[in-house]
């Protein structure tokens, strides 16, 4: 089946990005500044600045720290928030399944809408609802989700009153950011797809399905739409990267609850703690949802599974 | 189908504002938004002004500043001046923490000694630790403060920083657990906090000044202003905090809504007195602040929701002197100042913008409009835009020339004065041996009347020798639904939730 090799070889490459990327923010985040700066008032004197200072651990060398941090990080400990005096990790993953409910539900609306505009734009080429899919895609890849948000709220919301402005809570609360993150997706994934049948209804076995008599429905969607699914599955998966950074945008919009808003909040108060867990813990979501997606790949497709 | 979609969507921004009321925010409870969620909930440990909004409720101070500019007691009933450094205050009979445990005197010397520890040093405590001497529990509703040196802000920091904690409850669940489960004397109990959703507070039925007319006080961050107004107009919300000032207009004349806005943080341009180069010389320094717009800028650039400022004291402050008129907008006059110092061709300058900082509206806009007035003088200025928090290491590295900062939050006491233009405080930009002398004294005067005139003095001195480019006081705005009966406190920007009243 599988070629045991080829996930053996996944998987340790997975593990080493995420060291990387850990190591990574711990230097980004310190050359930036100092903290200790931030978290007292402005009239604080030189020796409160010295005391917290000391009390964080920041006096000590920058090699002294990164192994500190190094040996915990393995125990599982990023810290203490800075600003919440609270550990960090518990309070990064408090949160992320909001943002997970977002980012796949963006995704599963975006793919659900992309994948029929895709084949009817590609079945039906050239015709006005193939300009109008690819105007819409072309709207949803450039209008920024900032945008598409306010613009959302501004006539199902406050407009129409179908939905809540903002929050969480209800499905009701779910519909408009998810919307607003999954159009920008649409876009890209209605060209995707609208490209991949395209060259698919060009080929010999699909004028051999419709030579044997077979109905149009029969010829597009079970033989070649299946076809041209399988770079759509690694787009899809790669789509959750890029959905998972617009999170951030959606969040703050709408005011929904997810990591987004908590990492843009602590960078700009820069706690550390906060900061490198945060980014370790989407890191790891979107690495590992691509490893599963490889490796869905291999299953799917025949040609990768060997070596 | 699809095409309708696209069509929505072109038409949407053409400002579609609801001319249905919808469903309010339920009867009794009163539901405020502000931009970012709180922090913690140990008043002892916060500086942020968000926060204060949500710890105002729970938590109480001896003395409270009123609607018209003086102290009036809270749960000090009243105080006076034994001596110089010594201030007796008479509490509160019949005050309960939320728990039940007795408001006394012990409660307020706690309080005190917490916020003055050195050897765990709490973030709201730096001008405790300085200026506090000792508490003496006289008898259980009367206490002694003794201070350092003559301090004249007593009150005005009793009122922003010390908020009356109860020993008992502390002392039992230890530090941690305080931060999560306030208890205090305040009109407003506290019932639950969902991170980044909402703080629930609810009405204290046993509060010494009668039960608040709203039962329930929801607290929820909103980070998108437009999100914020939308929820205000959609009656999701009562209270939105800093309405854009694009939107006050349109706020202003909504069905539901209406907005107020009082005084808050002032913005002013630092200067680098002390390097050598133009900046050293006081009438470079006049020379700018007569070559800059002001008033234009804060009629174009921030919709008219600034008040221009005629130096650093805050009108609200003792000794303000409002006959002192602002400069005027005279390029000539600053070009002559320039010519007589020696830079009749002007010269180079940075100036560092913290965008974003402390939340003051448009630095960016500002900043490159004076860029555009400085150049008319031959004074040429590279604007650097740079991040908050490296605006205070800057600071404190003393590495600017010329920069943006923002004071806000106290508005009454001194302490603008001490932290930013004393030089034995700070002294990193401005060390004026005048300044300072006039500073002490005005810092060490108990007697008011002595220390307004000393307060006109030193202003009027400030104003002459420019440690700062004087620009304006940001106007704070609130957007509130029309239900609600209030109006601000000018000069405090805590809100008070028991004031409130719907019609």
């Amino acid at each position: 089946m599988v070629s045991w090799r080829y996930v053996a070889r996944r998987v340790a490459q997975t593990a080493l990005i995420l060291v990387g990327v850990t190591l990574a923010v711990f230097w980004v985040v310190r050359l930036s500044g100092d903290p200790v700066l931030l978290m007292l008032p402005a009239d604080a004197s030189q020796q409160d600045i010295q005391r917290l200072r000391v009390s964080l651990g920041f006096d000590r060398p920058i090699h002294v720290q990164l192994w500190r941090f190094t040996e915990r990080v393995t125990a599982g400990d990023f810290g203490t928030s800075l600003r919440f005096q609270e550990p960090a990790l518990p309070l990064v993953l408090e949160r992320l399944p909001s943002t997970v409910l977002l980012a796949l539900t963006a995704l599963s609306l975006s793919t659900v809408v992309a994948i029929p505009l895709g084949v009817t734009s590609a079945v039906r080429r050239d015709s006005v609802w193939d300009r109008a899919a690819m105007s819409l895609a072309l709207l949803g890849q450039s209008m920024p989700i900032f945008c598409t948000g306010i613009v959302l709220i501004t006539v199902f919301s406050v407009a129409l009153d179908l939905f809540p402005s903002s929050g969480s809570g209800t499905l009701g609360h779910l519909v408009l950011p998810a919307t607003a993150l999954g159009f920008f997706s649409i876009g890209r994934v209605t060209r995707l797809v609208r490209g991949g049948m395209l060259e698919v209804l060009g080929q010999d076995y699909v004028r051999t399905a419709r030579a044997k008599g077979l109905a149009e429905w029969s010829v597009v969607y079970r033989h070649a739409l299946r076809n041209c699914l399988l770079p759509v599955v690694t787009i899809v998966g790669l789509e959750l990267g890029s959905t998972l950074g617009g999170a951030v945008v959606t969040e703050m919009v709408f005011a929904w609850p997810g990591v987004g808003r908590l990492i843009v909040s602590a960078i700009f108060a820069r706690d550390y703690p906060l900061v490198q867990a945060a980014v370790f813990v989407v890191a790891t979501t979107f690495v590992l949802v691509n490893l599963a997606v490889d490796l869905l790949y291999a299953v799917v497709d025949p040609r990768v599974r060997y070596g | 189908m699809v095409l309708l979609a696209v069509l929505l969507l072109a038409v949407a921004p053409i400002g579609l504002y609801p001319a249905g009321g919808s469903a309010h925010a339920a009867g009794n409870t009163l539901t405020v938004a502000f931009s970012t969620d709180i922090v913690t909930l140990d008043p002892h440990q916060n500086t942020d002004l968000n926060t204060m909004q949500v710890l105002e409720q729970i938590y109480e101070h001896l003395v409270a500043l009123g609607r018209d500019g003086t102290f009036h007691p809270v749960l000090a009933e009243s105080w006076e001046l034994v001596d110089e450094r010594t201030w007796k205050f008479k509490l509160r009979r019949g005050v309960h923490f939320h728990n039940g445990e007795d408001f006394t005197a012990d409660a307020v010397k706690f309080t005190l000694e917490r916020l003055a520890d050195t050897k765990d040093p709490v973030r709201s405590g730096p001008s405790f630790r300085q200026n506090l001497a000792e508490v003496v529990v006289q008898d259980p509703l009367t206490v002694l403060i003794r201070t350092k040196a003559p301090y004249p802000d007593l009150l005005a920091l009793l009122h922003l920083s010390g908020s009356v904690i109860p020993p008992k409850y502390f002392q039992s669940v230890g530090k941690e657990r305080f931060a999560r489960e306030p208890n205090g004397t305040g009109p407003y109990r506290f019932a639950a906090w969902r991170r980044d959703v909402q703080v629930t507070l609810q009405a204290n039925e046993r509060y010494w000044g009668g039960k608040p007319a709203f039962g329930e006080f929801v607290y929820r961050p909103m980070p998108e202003a437009a999100a914020r107004v939308a929820a205000l107009v959609k009656g999701e919300i009562d209270v939105a905090a800093d309405v854009p000032a694009e939107r006050v207009k349109e706020l202003e004349s909504g069905r539901n809504t209406r907005v107020v806005s009082y005084p808050g943080q002032q913005i002013y341009i630092g200067i680098d007195t002390l390097k050598t180069g133009p900046l050293r010389d006081r009438r470079v320094r006049q020379a700018l602040n007569y070559g800059i717009d002001v008033d234009a800028i804060v009629r174009d650039v921030l919709g008219g929701q600034a008040v221009r400022l005629n130096g650093p004291m805050f009108p609200t402050m003792v000794g303000y002197d409002s006959n002192l008129k602002v400069y005027p907008y005279d390029p000539e006059r600053a070009k002559e100042l320039l010519a007589q110092a020696g830079y009749p061709g002007g010269f180079n300058v940075a100036l560092d913008v913290p965008v974003g900082y402390q939340g003051a509206m448009k630095l960016k806009d500002v900043g490159e409009t004076v860029v555009s007035y400085l150049k008319k003088l031959g004074v040429d200025v590279t604007l650097k835009l740079i991040e908050p928090a490296a605006a205070t290491e800057r600071y404190q590295a003393k590495q600017f020339q010329m920069y943006f900062y923002a004071w806000g939050g106290d508005y009454v006491s001194g302490r603008i004065l001490e932290i930013l233009l004393y030089s034995k405080t700070r002294g990193y930009y401005y060390q004026s041996p005048e300044a300072d002398s006039m500073i002490a004294a005005y810092q060490g005067t108990m007697n008011l009347r002595r220390r307004e005139e000393l307060g006109r003095t030193l202003h009027r001195f400030l104003h002459e020798d420019a440690p700062f480019v004087f620009l304006y006081q940001e106007r704070a705005t609130l957007g509130l639904a029309k239900r609600l009966v209030w109006e601000p406190i000018v000069s405090d920007q805590r809100l008070h939730a028991a004031e409130f009243r719907a019609q």
